[in-house]
């Protein structure tokens, strides 16, 4: 049961072959066996939502059941949930009950999902490895001497263990696509200003997009379908006509022109991960997909770029934790400042203050033109490239990540190290496009990932080419054996 | 390009972060990441834009109508009642 897609699930369940209270608890069962092992969970919300199952299982007898009614999920703890703790994975949010649910939340409630509990993270959203997370890191299902990725990794684990069908992420600079390739799940990155922002908590306002994690692309095209839309309370939310990513699915891809970009197969790539892209891109040739070299000139300055505006935003976001209205609280303070200081610097871990520090550099006096404004316009030239591209392909594709996951604590003595890691996924978030990574094979027993980006709101079309690609191959039905 | 202690000392404070200024580490870190992101001057991008939103959207203006509810006690329910008092969030003296 717990290998089924979501279609199926919620098909079983409208015929009544399993009960929505039946299913959650099976999901929870899997939870207490194996998240011991993994870490992936900060809160388990089973009290709720066996109540929710219950309910689910009214609306499926009285004939009220929506788009996904009984589905159990689990939500990234970087999205508030109303009366939930709700931690974005800092000590400095441990005692936050968040007081309203996040558009995405809404939405997904409203769609009849039931959630499971709230998915462990890189604190704030800012690593690749979940090392940063004040709950403690998070293992890798293939191996659990290995990171998940970040900073979706503990959404990404849990799915690849079959904790839950689905779950969401959010991902800033690679943070859902990175994680779902070192777990070997599929996740997507939405367009920006597609998902709302709402109700989840800010890292880099410009570049932060929520997307789903699940097993398959078909799996991710039916809870976009529950997550996307206009949201009059996200200002950058881009108010157009609704999408439909599932009808699509299945339309034939004998037309469709894939650029793969020089940039991204040059002599640092990893050679093994080269020739599982290569051998994936081959896979959709055969359906009649046609190939082009394409050049992205710029992208070697995405990581620069990257972490010059990333941590100017995330500077002035997180300005917001001062201890006094909500979270973390020092002991005996001197004065207010001493108040400011502590609260702050006991309540965030050591990445997020190096990226205040670095955001509140770039964006002081006689730095801001050098740094922010130079960053901003070269984040314009990486746009342009790609735009450039995509009037000769549909889409894109090269690697999610340059190497497979790596040992806990293998790169933590330098932190532009870890950064290194989102070499082929910053670039898509600069340009506020949308990505999507999924699984194509193993490197040493490992997962890899494969990244398909496409033209500006063309969600359906990666997704149709991500399930075109799943329904020849069989690499997304690959689960860890040690949590069959 | 790198940092020295005073540098990241002041950093620290224009932040309010209470963190341990003669830490090498902080200071090689934030060297490393400024080593970095040092590699934008590497091109000239003089008659480009700066990008601010992918869509090139503007802010959208709304009606001047009063849409959420006070939720006071809501959201003093967030923290422990010795931080709190007559509706009102308690912090060391400010003025002697």
């Amino acid at each position: 049961m717990h290998n089924k897609s979501i279609t199926e699930l919620v098909n079983n369940l409208r015929n009544k072959q399993i009960s929505c209270v039946e299913l959650t608890k099976l999901f929870l069962e899997r939870i207490k066996k194996y998240d011991q092992k993994l870490n992936s969970l900060i809160t388990n919300t089973e009290a709720q939502a066996l109540t929710d199952a219950a309910l689910a299982d009214q609306a499926i007898a009285n004939g009220t059941a929506g788009l996904l009614t009984g589905l159990p999920i689990l939500h990234k703890d970087i999205f508030c949930t109303n009366g939930v703790k709700t931690s974005c994975g800092s000590r400095m949010l441990d005692n936050f009950i968040a007081p309203y649910d996040a558009t995405v939340v809404t939405k997904l409630k409203a769609a009849g999902t039931i959630m499971l509990g709230k998915t462990n993270m890189d604190e704030f959203a800012m690593g690749s490895s979940n090392e940063t997370s004040y709950y403690g890191t998070v293992a890798n299902p293939w191996n659990t001497e290995y990171v998940p990725g970040g900073s979706s990794g503990g959404s990404a684990a849990a799915i690849a263990a079959r904790l839950a069908p689905a779950a969401t992420g959010t991902d800033t600079g690679g943070s859902i696509r990175q994680p779902a390739a070192f777990c070997g799940i599929t996740g997507i990155k939405p367009t920006y200003g597609l998902v709302s922002r709402f109700g989840m908590i800010a890292y880099a306002s410009s570049l932060d997009q929520g997307g789903p994690m699940a097993v398959s692309a078909e799996d991710c095209a039916v809870m976009l379908q529950a997550m996307a839309g206009f949201d009059p309370k996200d200002s950058t939310s881009v108010d157009r006509e609704a999408a439909d990513y599932i009808k699509n699915l299945n339309d034939p891809i004998n037309k469709l022109v894939i650029g793969m970009p020089k940039e991204f197969f040059s002599a640092d790539l990893n050679p093994e991960i080269a020739k599982v892209v290569e051998s994936a891109i081959k896979e959709l040739e055969k359906l009649g997909a046609t190939v082009k070299s394409i050049s992205l000139p710029n992208s070697h300055l995405s990581i620069p770029a990257y972490y010059v505006i990333a941590p100017a935003e995330c500077s002035s976001n997180l300005a917001r934790y001062d201890g006094v209205r909500y979270g973390y609280r020092c002991e005996n303070p001197v004065d207010l400042n001493d108040f400011y200081c502590r609260n702050r610097g006991e309540g965030f871990g050591a990445e997020v203050k190096r990226r205040i520090m670095i955001g509140t550099y770039v964006l002081s006096s006689g730095y801001y033109d050098a740094y922010y404004v130079k960053a901003q316009k070269i984040r314009h030239l990486i746009a342009n490239d790609f735009i450039t591209a995509f009037k000769e392909v549909d889409v894109i594709m090269c690697p999610t990540t340059p190497e497979t996951a790596f040992k806990i604590g293998a790169k933590n003595k330098n932190p532009v190290d870890m950064y290194l890691n989102d070499i082929y996924t910053t670039g898509i978030n600069l340009a506020g496009l949308p990505g999507l990574s999924m699984p194509a094979g193993f490197v040493n027993k490992l997962p890899v990932g494969v990244q398909i980006i496409g033209n500006y709101f063309q969600e359906a079309k990666i997704l149709n080419v991500a399930h075109q690609f799943q329904k020849v191959t069989n690499w997304h039905k690959q689960s860890p054996q040690e949590f069959a | 390009m790198s940092f020295a202690q005073d540098d990241v000392k002041k950093l620290a404070y224009l932040a309010r972060l209470a963190i341990d200024p003669l830490a090498t580490s902080i200071v090689e870190d934030l060297s490393n990441i400024l080593q970095l992101i040092s590699k934008i001057n590497e091109i000239n991008a003089e008659n480009i834009a700066p990008m601010e939103h992918s869509q090139e959207v503007s802010q959208r203006c709304r009606s001047d109508i009063v849409t959420e509810q006070n939720v006071r006690d809501l959201m003093q329910a967030e923290i422990p009642e010795v931080a709190k008092a007559a509706g009102l969030y308690l912090v060391p003296k400010v003025v002697e």
